[in-house]
């Protein structure tokens, strides 16, 4: 009985979601098929031929997925909410929870209808565009499509747990909304902030993983790894056309035949290097989130939604973790103790998300305690930075 | 049967239901009165798993209601149902024929009983259009279709006009007969219960009150309209068990608990110039219980 409930639970709400799968194709196609039918960089290897140095054209040769893959993170964002928006409504709450199904069967069924709500289209147009790809760039090493849509996938899906452990630590949508911004800036805003206050920008923070200080910023941030990767694997798809380049460049710049079989050492030297790190990192938020999730999950009490939010995970304890990095980081940059620009952005952008959390004006004595603590961490911490 | 023992649930520091035993027998109609913020539709949740509580237990038929082949039999209906999540009537019925039995033919029956607008029963209507009313009778007709052992309702006849509440009486009172049902209906609307419901209970202070058959209930007071040739003085009615007094110029109307030929026999020795014996309903049974708790004070 319980397996069979469950069973024609997810068909069902997989047969509901069969408008939004229609639509994510058509969006997804409109991304990526359309650019690559209207691109005119097929012509640009004819003109290579020609003998006109096309240096240029050839570095920027692109299999154009970049928007497909964008829209594939930009997803990981959204659908999370549409996913678990029930969880923020009272009705919702008492229609779903009072049949015979468990909860945490509803939510898994949810998660997992949604990803492949956007999993299916994205993988019928991703194929689709790379054989389209295929047709007018013979010589493209197609293997790294393949890698990189099960790097794409494995990213979505950590990404998406991410963002869904985050909404569902709140109780309104609105609410859940701002805590997902959150989640996706607090990290950069931490180590901004370190790498700010430690000088670290020059040094090589990670030796092994070639990671220098400046990098860290955009290590931390968890959507990195579809922007990195993406340009990553596209120039390794393209790579013979740049070889193809090289030799030209070669040719016309009359230097001797040899020269091309340093091709391989060229090429180890000009590209950027495959650098799991940003996979890591999404790999310890994503399964961290998905742990966090299930065993939270089972405290979270149904009577809780649309109720002012009180988890520790939530903008409880995120607004005021964020605002003060950012006072710090707003402070380092202004060069001033406590800069009054930032001062002000802080003052109301914290009293804004904290009316957002309370819906009311009268703003408990903790709340503003908490503000004055804020400026009084960073003036401490500051102090001792310029000291 | 259901039985409720010691059932206990707060809200941070409100405490709704506190320490609350409850039985409701087998092929009944139990009515849940209350005031506002009572606890009505908090205890419906406990009892359709949609709450957790903090304390106690909900058996059904000496099953926990945290089993799943219990909570198969268990048909919640809450006062706002979710409109949004199933468009049409098609997908209500296919979403509820995931987890239950949905007789189609009953539910489109019973629609028709309600002269639900033909219109409307387009399978590409959108019942978010509906009236409130009307998205009340599709699903109490999905209910209803589904005749499950037990059926939690909460605030059944909310929305529902006269006609409709009549005809949704009708259509309950059949079911229970023929389905061997346990219907549990919360309600404000006291007169529609007392027409259906078997036995009630009145939840105050997060427990239940008083509870039992609504005929053994209401017999148990008696209301009287007397009026006398001269000034009369409250006084004299000390030694009878009154709950209610209300004076307008010589006419008094009591509401006395006892025996009623004691009541009767100690009246007439007062030498009334009229006495007549009103019928009492379950709407004033409720105001009688809640006064006695200190509500309406200024009213009396």
């Amino acid at each position: 009985m319980k397996n069979r409930n469950k069973r024609k639970y997810f068909l069902m709400q997989f047969k509901k979601e069969i408008p939004f799968t229609i639509f994510n194709l058509v969006v997804f196609s409109l991304l990526y098929i359309l650019p690559l039918a209207f691109s005119n960089q097929y012509n640009i290897i004819d003109s290579a031929d020609s003998g006109i140095s096309t240096y240029y054209h050839y570095f920027n040769l692109s299999t154009n997925y970049g928007f497909i893959v964008g829209a594939l993170a930009i997803y990981a964002v959204i659908v999370p909410v549409k996913a678990l928006f029930f969880l923020t409504k009272k009705k919702y709450i008492d229609s779903y929870y009072s049949l015979p199904i468990e909860r945490k069967d509803i939510t898994f069924i949810q998660i997992i209808v949604n990803i492949l709500c956007v999993l299916i289209p994205f993988t019928i147009v991703f194929f689709s565009g790379s054989l389209v790809t295929l047709i007018f760039y013979h010589k493209i090493i197609y293997i790294y499509y393949i890698i990189l849509y099960l790097i794409l996938i494995v990213c979505f899906i950590l990404y998406f747990m991410y963002n869904a452990f985050f909404f569902s630590r709140a109780n309104k949508v609105l609410d859940g909304i701002v805590t997902v911004i959150f989640a996706n800036f607090i990290f950069l805003l931490l180590m901004a902030s370190i790498v700010e206050g430690f000088n670290l920008s020059k040094y090589k923070v990670i030796e092994v993983l070639n990671i220098k200080g400046s990098e860290l910023n955009y290590l931390s941030l968890p959507f990195m790894p579809f922007i990195r990767y993406g340009n990553y694997f596209n120039e390794m798809i393209v790579s013979k056309y740049d070889y193809h380049d090289y030799v030209l460049r070669m040719n016309n710049q009359t230097i001797i035949k040899e020269e091309i079989l340093n091709y391989d050492s060229w090429f180890a030297e000009y590209r950027t290097p495959f650098n799991p790190i940003y996979l890591i990192f999404l790999g310890i938020l994503g399964i961290v989130a998905i742990i966090l999730f299930v065993v939270l999950f089972n405290k979270r009490k149904p009577e809780q939604s649309e109720e002012i939010g009180t988890s520790c995970f939530g903008l409880k304890v995120l607004s005021p973790i964020c605002f003060s990095l950012l006072t710090i980081l707003l402070s380092i940059e202004t060069k001033l103790v406590i800069s009054w620009a930032s001062f002000i952005i802080v003052i109301i952008g914290y009293l804004g998300i904290t009316l957002l959390e309370l819906r009311t004006f009268k703003f408990p004595l903790y709340k503003i305690l908490m503000l004055v603590g804020m400026f009084t961490l960073t003036f401490v911490s500051l102090f001792y930075y310029y000291l | 049967m259901i039985k409720i023992t010691n059932l206990s649930k707060s809200f941070g520091t409100k405490q709704v239901l506190n320490n609350l035993n409850l039985t409701i027998k087998d092929n009944s109609i139990f009515g849940l009165i209350g005031i506002n913020g009572a606890g009505k539709s908090t205890l419906l949740r406990l009892l359709s798993s949609v709450y957790d509580a903090d304390e106690g237990d909900i058996y059904y038929d000496d099953e926990s209601h945290k089993y799943l082949n219990v909570r198969q039999d268990i048909f919640f209906l809450a006062d706002n149902p979710h409109s949004e999540i199933c468009k049409t009537i098609d997908e209500v019925l296919e979403f509820y024929s995931v987890f239950y039995e949905v007789d189609k033919e009953k539910f489109y029956q019973y629609l028709n009983e309600f002269n639900f607008d033909k219109q409307a029963l387009s399978s590409k209507s959108n019942i978010n259009k509906f009236s409130k009313g009307m998205q009340r009778q599709v699903y109490l007709c999905i209910a209803l279709s589904i005749a499950p052992k037990y059926l939690l309702l909460d605030e059944a006849f909310d929305g529902l006009d006269p006609l409709a509440r009549l005809t949704f009486k009708k259509i309950v009172i059949s079911l229970m007969e023929t389905n061997n049902i346990t219907i549990i209906i919360s309600s404000h609307s006291l007169r529609e219960l007392e027409d259906i419901c078997d036995c009630y209970g009145l939840l105050h202070n997060g427990s239940i009150e008083s509870s039992g058959d609504i005929e053994t209930s209401l017999n148990q007071y008696h209301k009287y309209q007397i009026a006398f040739s001269e000034e009369f003085n409250e006084s004299k009615l000390k030694h009878l068990n009154i709950v209610s007094y209300e004076k307008v110029g010589r006419v008094i109307q009591i509401v006395c608990v006892g025996d009623e030929e004691q009541i009767e026999a100690s009246l007439k020795s007062l030498k009334p110039i009229i006495m007549d014996k009103l019928s009492i309903d379950f709407e004033e049974l409720f105001i009688l219980k809640v006064m006695k708790e200190g509500y309406l004070k200024d009213e009396k």
